[in-house]
């Protein structure tokens, strides 16, 4: 590939934007380029299920043709995403990487998908995925993703594929989702930008769902800009999703201001920084707390605050997401049991033990986090974790059925409060893997974590470093 | 022990109408017993008033 393709596919969506608009750059140069990198370097990440070739550079003249009649429809315009599985795609096979969907193709967008064709977005292809966004990496069909970082190395999941190909700069951006940490943690693990709007905000209409109650539409892209770009586009109100708010869509844009001067940070230090539990990894602890050193240096004041409830979200989130996944897929556990993946069938079928005392437990204690962050929040403006207790690890550590309700999770207290919470890139440990850091806040604040997040990317500049691949 | 707790969870999944093996059942089974051990945490967490987050719509039946 030459140095000026590559490139291209490095560029932020605003700079591509910029080019685009102003037809310094074509669409279909654009596209070209990312398709001959996904030729080049998919085989190696496997990130792609489906690459819509012939379809995405059709895409890409009419939107050249548009932009050159002056009719230019925005930032996302001409801009080649591609997305996770799981969201239908209207005549394009839709797979949720699992053999039960094989050759399931959609006669409907979902309303996420329907937005960013409207912004003028264009579609490289469909992307690998934990199967039905939950299990492990091995699936009941197609290849699993591997870390651009090292390839050895597992991408985190569920959003697997799309936070490879971000990494890899396969794609522009992506949509992944979330149901305990899936957009949060693969984009920690491939130091990316994942997004995890608040409940309500970004409708879930034609996305397979796993848990209706924790499910998550976000966002997944190299930079925080790019990352409140794709929000606006698909932020707001859907008939289609009774769960969709009708409260009004900020100008996220307007929140990259890069001051945080004033700012006030809560850090749970009791237990996203206790070096004395075993499952938290010392060096997620230091560049996490790096971290905090340059956030205060940017003017923000650093608190220490404590959230009890932080112990058993995990567990709520666990018995919630499982019961309601086992529900969604009860019928087909009955009719074809051999079409789902080993790694699925033993984590979800876990949710056909638990009884509806334990599920009205677990959503009792939902509504009491809930509660606790909603207090902790009324005093700090953001609250501030490592995104995971420990970078990728290598292939073959999967965890068994029924440990996921042990582990500490950083993820699951916003799974469980729907208020938004952002990944970014904070460094890397001694094998090169990446960290993350979260930033959180109260519901319908994306443009708070949006302004700390980019004040923070723009001071570390851990954004400019890139996979050798 | 593990024996009742292998037909506790062959009860709980003949009850979803899922015709398992013994094979699928002991694998359950070690995932039971450290599901049972934590959902006793579950349950000791004083849990107030708060009611079942939760919403319903009756007009989102009607399409």
């Amino acid at each position: 590939m030459n140095s000026n393709n590559l490139e291209l596919c490095f560029l932020t969506i605003p700079e591509a934007a910029k080019l685009i608009k102003s037809r310094e750059l074509s669409p279909v140069e654009l596209v070209s380029a990312f398709l001959e990198r996904i030729g080049e370097v998919d085989p190696i990440i496997k990130s792609y299920i489906t690459i819509l070739t012939d379809r995405v550079m059709e895409e890409a003249k009419i939107a050249e043709t548009e932009i050159s009649a002056g009719r230019y429809k925005g930032l996302l315009h001409g801009i080649p995403l591609a997305h996770k599985d799981l969201y239908d795609t209207k005549g394009i096979r839709t797979t949720a990487q699992s053999k039960v969907y094989e050759n399931r193709v959609p006669n409907i967008d979902s309303t996420v998908i329907e937005r960013l064709n409207r912004a003028g977005a264009l579609m490289l292809g469909k992307l690998s995925m934990f199967e039905f966004a939950a299990g492990g990496p091995e699936t009941s069909i197609f290849d699993y993703s591997r870390n651009p970082w090292n390839t050895d190395y597992i991408t985190g999941g569920s959003s697997s594929g799309s936070a490879a190909a971000v990494a890899a700069s396969l794609c522009m951006g992506s949509m992944g989702s979330d149901t305990g940490g899936s957009v949060r943690g693969p984009a920690a693990a491939c130091g990316i930008v994942g997004l995890k709007p608040t409940y309500g905000r970004v409708s879930r209409y034609g996305v397979i769902p796993i848990s209706w109650s924790l499910d998550y539409c976000g966002p997944m892209t190299w930079s925080v800009e790019d990352n409140a770009v794709m929000l606006q586009a698909i932020a707001g109100f859907d008939e289609n999703d009774p769960t969709t708010s009708r409260s009004v869509v900020p100008n996220y844009m307007e929140s990259l201001t890069g001051d945080i001067k004033g700012m006030t940070i809560g850090v749970p230090k009791h237990f996203c920084f206790d070096r004395n539990a075993g499952d938290m990894d010392p060096e997620t602890i230091d560049a996490c707390e790096k971290a905090l050193v340059d956030l205060e240096a940017l003017g923000a004041n650093v608190e220490e605050i404590h959230i009890e409830s932080l112990e058993y979200a995990n567990i709520a989130n666990n018995v919630i997401c499982m019961t309601e996944g086992f529900a969604y897929h009860l019928a087909g556990f009955k009719g074809q049991p051999e079409n789902y993946g080993e790694n699925f069938i033993k984590h979800l079928y876990t949710g056909g033990l638990y009884s509806s005392s334990d599920y009205i437990q677990a959503q009792r204690v939902r509504a009491k986090i809930t509660r606790e962050f909603t207090r902790v929040l009324s005093n700090v403006d953001v609250i501030v974790t490592p995104t995971s207790p420990r970078p990728a690890w290598p292939f073959g550590e999967n965890p068994a059925a029924g440990a996921l309700i042990s582990e500490r999770s950083f993820y699951a207290p916003y799974n469980q409060t729907g208020m938004p919470a952002i990944s970014v890139p904070c460094g890397f440990n001694a094998n090169g893997m990446p960290i993350g850091l979260q930033f959180a806040s109260g519901a319908f604040e994306e443009s708070t974590i949006f302004r700390i997040a980019y004040a923070y990317q723009q001071y570390a500049e851990w954004y400019k470093c890139r996979p050798q691949i | 022990m593990k024996e009742d707790l292998a037909k506790e969870v062959r009860i709980l999944m003949d009850r979803t109408g899922l015709e398992l093996d013994d094979d699928r059942i002991h694998k359950l089974t070690e995932a039971y017993e450290q599901i049972v051990a934590k959902l006793k945490d579950l349950h000791d967490i004083e849990v107030d008033e708060e009611e079942v987050a939760g919403i319903f719509d009756p007009t989102a039946y009607s399409g």
